[in-house]
């Protein structure tokens, strides 16, 4: 963790945020709401890196933009990524 | 403790930069609707001293934020922070009233710099606008920035309104201390004259050969030393006020010429033979009375009548009690704003203290009183005990604050005698609540050594 004044239960709980917004875009994809998926883009590329996760950040904008552009194949490519990089931690 | 506000609807981030900044000592409070944010703080449950919010948020951006904050009067420093590093946004975001603006990912010591920054920016403003106020009121700009409530105080400012606009000469007279400079500058301000320059002169504090020569000014050559030629304050004050304070001091002979300039209108330089026409009002001021000075023969009567076509009193402080907090209160800010002190106000021992005190020295040492106790205070609140050494003091002969105890002065504590004179002095002055005149008396030295060793005192910070 890249921050030390962050306690232990703060760091896991940005994590367990992280799987609901797994959840959140898994729902999105499913019903086509790209403006869900665009706001957990934008708060992802914001804090990923605040909280030591960089790749998170870069999962986020990739996000971000492709739900800007309304991409479905690219939308389900960037969870795809955030679920495969849950599962690593 | 500096309270922070954090507006940002990603609960990770707003945890994360309340824990930094409580980490480093700040109270942090966070929201994640900015609507509720404004609500609160129209109810006054919200008390912060800097705001960081996100730029994107979900009611309102938080541009908009920051202009519903200055259109409520909320003027609390912001930082916005933002995922965008656009620069359009950014300049949208200063002119909007944002003191800085911070890119996510954030980067904490940045973060810390801006709001420090902010923080620093914020305090200098509010002493600018203190300090502002403070030199608004010494220099008297406007009548209603004077402090003052209690009828006989009022009864006197508007006599110096309605007089303002006249061409008479007017003559102020009350205790020292009172504020009659202050009353003759808003005369000046509020008089057709009020873009000529308006010039105070205290009569006592100069020499009497140096009197003349400051008041009429010389030809080159006048007189030994007189290498050029010298503007007087009469032709200084051309088209605009001349203040002659504590006019009872002047010399019979000066008064002579005085008298003359006040009938003719002319003033002749020393070492001159041409007259030149002069158009100055005169506001003069005296802590004396003026009619006992006539009967002993130390003031002319003629002079008297035509200085004294509009006499305005001034009240002593002791007659407007009412005066005595909310000017406490003024002076307060003043000083703590000049010795960057954040205080807290007077308690209420404190304020019974200053209701009781018989202030002999009138607004001057009220003044004195709350800027020593602003200093001894260091930021908490006055209370009483802070104010107790200072009326002990003056009312005690034997120890001064100075530290200059006559009870208990040793011969084995060497000081060079000039320097034990002075604090002999002041001990004096605060005996006699700086009463300049009484001072002079007890002491057995001319007024004039007075105010030159009040001057040589202050340059040597020993008041």
């Amino acid at each position: 963790m890249e921050e030390e004044f962050l306690s232990p239960e703060a760091a896991a709980q940005y994590l367990v945020r992280r799987h609901q917004d797994l959840s959140k875009c898994r729902a999105a994809l499913l019903g086509n709401d790209f403006q869900i998926m665009e706001n957990v883009g934008h708060n992802l590329k914001g804090n990923g890196l605040s909280f030591g996760y960089p790749l998170l950040s870069s999962i986020g904008e990739e996000m971000e933009n492709a739900a800007r552009m309304k991409s479905f194949l690219d939308c389900s490519n960037c969870v795809q990524q955030l679920e495969d990089f849950l599962h690593q931690i | 403790m500096t309270k922070i506000l954090v507006i940002e609807d990603d609960l990770d981030v707003q945890e994360m930069v309340l824990a930094f900044f409580r980490q480093k000592g700040f109270d942090g409070v966070g929201y994640d609707n900015p609507e509720q944010a404004l609500k609160d703080f129209a109810k006054n449950k919200l008390k912060v001293d800097i705001i960081i919010t996100d730029l994107k948020l979900p009611t309102m951006s938080g541009i908009d934020f920051i202009k519903k904050c200055k259109e409520a009067g909320i003027d609390h420093p912001t930082i916005v922070v933002t995922s965008t590093r656009a620069v359009e946004t950014a300049i949208e975001a200063i002119q909007a009233g944002a003191y800085d603006f911070v890119v996510k990912p954030l980067h904490f010591p940045q973060l810390l710099v801006s709001v420090e920054r902010a923080l620093h920016f914020s305090k200098l403003r509010s002493e600018n606008q203190t300090l502002k106020a403070a030199i608004h009121t010494k220099e008297g700009t406007n009548l209603n920035a004077i402090i003052g409530r209690s009828p006989n105080f009022l009864r006197a400012l508007d006599l110096a309104k309605r007089v303002a606009t006249s061409h008479s000469n007017v003559f102020i007279c009350g205790e020292s201390g009172t504020g009659k400079e202050v009353i003759a500058r808003a005369i000046h301000n509020l008089s057709d004259r009020a873009k000529f320059p308006f010039v105070a002169i205290n009569c006592s504090a100069i020499p009497e050969n140096l009197l003349e020569s400051e008041l009429f000014g010389y030809a080159k050559g006048a007189f030994t030393g007189a290498a050029e030629k010298k503007i007087g304050l009469f032709e200084e004050a051309e088209g605009g006020t001349l203040f002659l304070d504590e006019i009872g001091d002047m010399n019979v002979h000066l008064q002579a010429k005085l008298l003359r300039v006040l009938q003719e209108k002319k003033i002749k330089r020393i070492g001159e033979n041409a007259m030149r026409n002069i158009d100055v009002r005169i506001l003069s001021a005296t802590h004396k009375d003026l009619k006992k000075e006539m009967q002993e023969g130390r003031f002319r009567e003629d002079l008297f009548f035509r200085l004294n076509v509009i006499p305005i009193h001034i009240p002593p402080l002791r007659e407007r009690v009412e005066d005595v907090i909310p000017l406490a209160e003024f002076f307060l800010k003043k000083y703590a704003a000049m010795n960057h002190v954040s205080t807290k106000g007077f308690g209420k021992g404190a304020l019974e203290k200053l209701l009781r005190n018989q202030w002999k020295g009138n607004v001057r040492e009220l003044e004195n009183t709350v800027e020593r106790a602003v200093v001894l205070s260091q930021g908490r609140t006055i209370e009483s005990e802070d104010l107790l050494d200072f009326f002990e003091n003056t009312s005690s002969p034997a120890v001064a604050t100075t530290g200059f105890d006559v009870k208990s002065f040793n011969s084995d504590q060497i000081l060079p005698a000039d320097h034990v004179m002075k604090l002999y002095i002041k001990h004096v002055l605060e005996k006699n609540s700086w009463a300049k005149e009484k001072t002079a008396k007890d002491l057995a030295i001319d007024r004039k050594t007075l105010y030159r060793k009040l001057q040589e005192m202050k340059a040597e910070h020993l008041i």
